[in-house]
């Protein structure tokens, strides 16, 4: 319950309870005030009548009687006045009716003066009482007005007066009194309220403007002030808490504040102890390497750093600026990155251990293979466009020549036969690189239409089938059928194909399989139609896979290869917008290419390959 | 052969000496009457002075190339056969030519082997088409 209703309600309960006490007593004051002075003037009035009746009683004199009942009857503003005799009987009443019947009550016997309060049907009545005596006249009132009490003087009893006083009046009057008594105290009481839920509140609304204001520091939201223009105590409490709010901003940052400048860096950081296990990490360092933030706090940094070949790993806590290094991420990969530390202290200047902000580098490395690559590629562009024309024709001569001596031989055992015939196919050899040239130098200038990768790929079969029978390699092909058109020179798609399997085939031993497979690829708002060339050869050593598609790299023997193949391979994808990706291990080694199919609404018609 | 009256009579057109020479030898070892020019108007000379039963020639020339020259054998001579030479994988050019009365085409380099073979087969063609053509009139 909120302190002023809790205030509130114990100063009501607190006014409720006293001015009800106040009243009941005050109505029991009154009342007895008002009673008791009916009663002092109710006793001497009916000491007066008892003084006056006395001779009436003992004559039996009514009319007498009548007369000094009615006077008293008038000065006490009595309902009735009655005289007894001394056996109770009434001798006269200002009620007429009630002569000579008996006044059955207490008082007829009653030897001394004595009063009551009566309920009656008409309200409350009180009812005086007083013997009258026997005295000798000269005393008489001076015993009389010793309240009728028995005393040595008094003779014997005679009668009695008795007045009867309704105290409906009195009472009324005693109750109005209350009343307006009662009204007072509700006003007063209403009053006090009032201004107490003012002066509560006025103390509470800065108490409430305080805890507003703790809230949002505690939130961190340092050097929030609150409007408090009061000279009090409570005035000096919002003082000292703005003082206090102010000093926060300018001393200290608030560990949410850095907490979110540290997950929402860009680059991932490392804090590093002293013992070189890490401390705190950020969420870019999470996604860098893959791993949980339970996995990596308290581990050594050393264990996620892959060992470079030769060098002894650098020991993380060198001050180094952009120093390279490779991590090891959970998946197995790596991942080279640029890093840079500086010392971490603390307020003595002793060392904490050290910062570690790290750059991821794979984007940056592959932007610029990729670059160096097809820098190459047009440099070899152009040198085939320039050279190979020339080589050509010369060339076509030679070979010309040689195989028309060739022919020309008369035995093969003459002397110039092994010339010859090392001339033709060092020129054929020749021919091959330069056709390889040319077709390199002719990639851009293709014309594309809607072709469908499964027919290209069933031509291209028929030809690499020959091929694998001689390598004694088994072709398998997977196609899934359906495939959408895509834009695409069916002659190079071709070639692909060929330069594809022609390295597989070359790369089995004896007994290999060859799987050319097709599929639909969807990749988000792309669609790829993909070609899938795997063997089960002895697999590409990871630190060659990265030269394959470049020009003039080759393992094969020399005389066997030109180095272009996967290059153009490279090439024509290139200029068809597609990727090539090559996965490799002993064993298994597959290439990947993607085509985009760029128009959904290709009509589906059989291209012409 | 199909060898009428004295030897096959054969026009090479080459701007490469290299080419024209080894033409020359082949053919001519080979028993046909070779003549040899250095361009297309050159060739067009020679056409005029005596009569072809086959032409070989380049298609890339300066001056006039191996198409044009093409045309005018087809318009002067239409029954000599012509055989075209292109520079490698200009298959559009070689289509063309087919298209306009060549009947054959080789790639250069070429295989000895295979050009003597076609020449040999556009002679044939060039008899047939001259026994049906002349001796039936």
């Amino acid at each position: 319950m909120k302190l002023q209703t809790r205030i509130l309600c114990l100063g009501l309960a607190l006014a409720v309870i006293s001015g009800g006490l106040t009243l009941g007593i005050a109505t029991r004051v009154f009342d007895s005030i008002l009673v008791g002075q009916v009663i002092q003037l109710g006793t001497l009035e009916a000491s007066k009548l008892a003084e006056r009746a006395s001779d009436g009683i003992v004559g039996g004199k009514e009319a007498a009687l009548l007369f000094e009942l009615q006077a008293a009857q008038h000065a006490t503003d009595a309902s009735a006045a009655i005289a007894l005799d001394a056996s109770g009987n009434v001798l006269a009443d200002t009620d007429i009716t009630m002569k000579g019947q008996r006044y059955a009550h207490a008082f007829a016997a009653e030897i001394s003066a004595s009063s009551e309060t009566v309920a009656t049907r008409s309200g409350t009545m009180l009812r005086v009482g007083t013997p009258v005596w026997e005295s000798a006249a000269a005393d008489l009132g001076e015993q009389l007005l010793m309240a009728g009490a028995p005393s040595e003087n008094t003779k014997s009893r005679i009668g009695s007066v008795v007045l009867e006083i309704p105290l409906t009046k009195t009472l009324a009057v005693s109750r109005r009194i209350v009343r307006q008594l009662a009204l007072i105290i509700c006003v007063i009481g209403l009053a006090a309220i009032i201004s107490s839920v003012l002066v509560v509140r006025g103390i509470l609304r800065p108490v409430s403007q305080l805890i507003s204001g703790t809230e949002r520091i505690a939130r961190g939201d340092y050097g929030s002030q609150i409007q408090v223009s009061r000279a009090d105590e409570v005035g000096q409490l919002a003082g000292a808490f703005n003082r206090m709010s102010q000093v926060l901003a300018e001393t200290t940052v608030s560990k949410k504040f850095m907490h979110g400048v540290f997950s929402n860096m860009t680059e991932p950081l490392f804090v590093i102890g002293v013992d070189g296990k890490i401390q705190v990490c950020n969420e870019a360092a999470l996604a860098l390497i893959g791993y949980d933030r339970s996995e990596l706090i308290g581990q050594p940094l050393l264990t996620f750093v892959v060992p470079e070949e030769g060098t002894p790993a650098r020991d993380p806590m060198d001050i180094v600026k952009n120093a390279e290094a490779t991590l090891g991420t959970k998946q197995g990969s790596r991942v080279d990155v640029l890093y840079s530390t500086s010392q971490l202290k603390d307020a003595e200047g002793k060392s904490q251990g050290v910062i570690l902000v790290a750059r991821d580098m794979t984007e940056r490395k592959t932007m610029e293979t990729i670059i160096r690559r097809s820098e190459k590629m047009s440099a070899v562009g152009q040198l085939a466009a320039g050279v190979a024309h020339e080589i050509n024709n010369p060339l076509g001569v030679i070979l010309g020549y040689a195989q028309a001596l060739t022919r020309r031989l008369a035995s093969p055992e003459d002397p110039s036969a092994v010339p010859l015939k090392s001339i033709e196919k060092e020129a054929l050899r020749c021919k091959g690189l330069v056709q390889d040239l040319l077709t390199f130098s002719r990639v851009s200038k293709v014309e594309k239409e809607p072709s469908d990768l499964n027919k290209i790929v069933t031509a291209a079969l028929s030809l690499v089938s020959a091929q694998a029978r001689m390598g004694q390699v088994t072709v398998e092909s997977h196609l899934t059928d359906g495939l959408p058109l895509f834009l695409g020179n069916p002659n190079q798609i071709q070639q692909i194909i060929i330069n594809l399997a022609t390295n597989a085939i070359d790369a089995m031993q004896n007994n290999g399989t060859l799987t050319i497979a097709t599929n639909l690829q969807t990749d988000g708002p792309l669609t790829w139609v993909c070609l899938r060339v795997r063997d089960t050869g002895s697999g590409i050593p990871p630190d060659l896979l990265s030269k394959i598609f470049e020009p003039f790299f080759t393992t094969k023997p020399v005389g066997k290869g030109t180095g272009l193949g996967l290059s153009l391979v490279h090439e024509i994808i290139g200029k068809h917008s597609g990727t090539i990706n090559v996965e490799s291990r002993p064993g298994s080694t597959e290439f990947t290419v993607k085509f985009p199919v760029r128009f959904a609404d290709v009509p589906r018609q059989v291209a012409k390959v | 052969m199909t060898q009428q009256s004295g030897a096959l009579r054969v026009l090479v057109v080459d701007d490469e000496e290299g080419f024209r020479d080894l033409l020359r030898w082949e053919l001519a070892s080979a028993g046909m009457a070779v003549q040899t020019a250095t361009s297309g108007d050159e060739g067009v000379d020679r056409l005029n002075e005596s009569t072809f039963d086959v032409v070989v020639t380049d298609i890339t020339m300066p001056k006039m190339d191996g198409l044009k020259l093409l045309q005018h054998v087809k318009e002067t001579s239409p029954q000599t056969e012509v055989i075209v030479v292109t520079g490698f994988s200009a298959v559009e050019t070689a289509v063309y030519a087919m298209r306009h009365g060549a009947y054959d085409f080789i790639l250069k380099p070429y295989d000895m082997n295979d050009l003597m073979s076609r020449v040999k087969k556009a002679a044939e063609a060039y008899s047939r088409c001259r026994s049906c053509g002349r001796s039936n009139p």
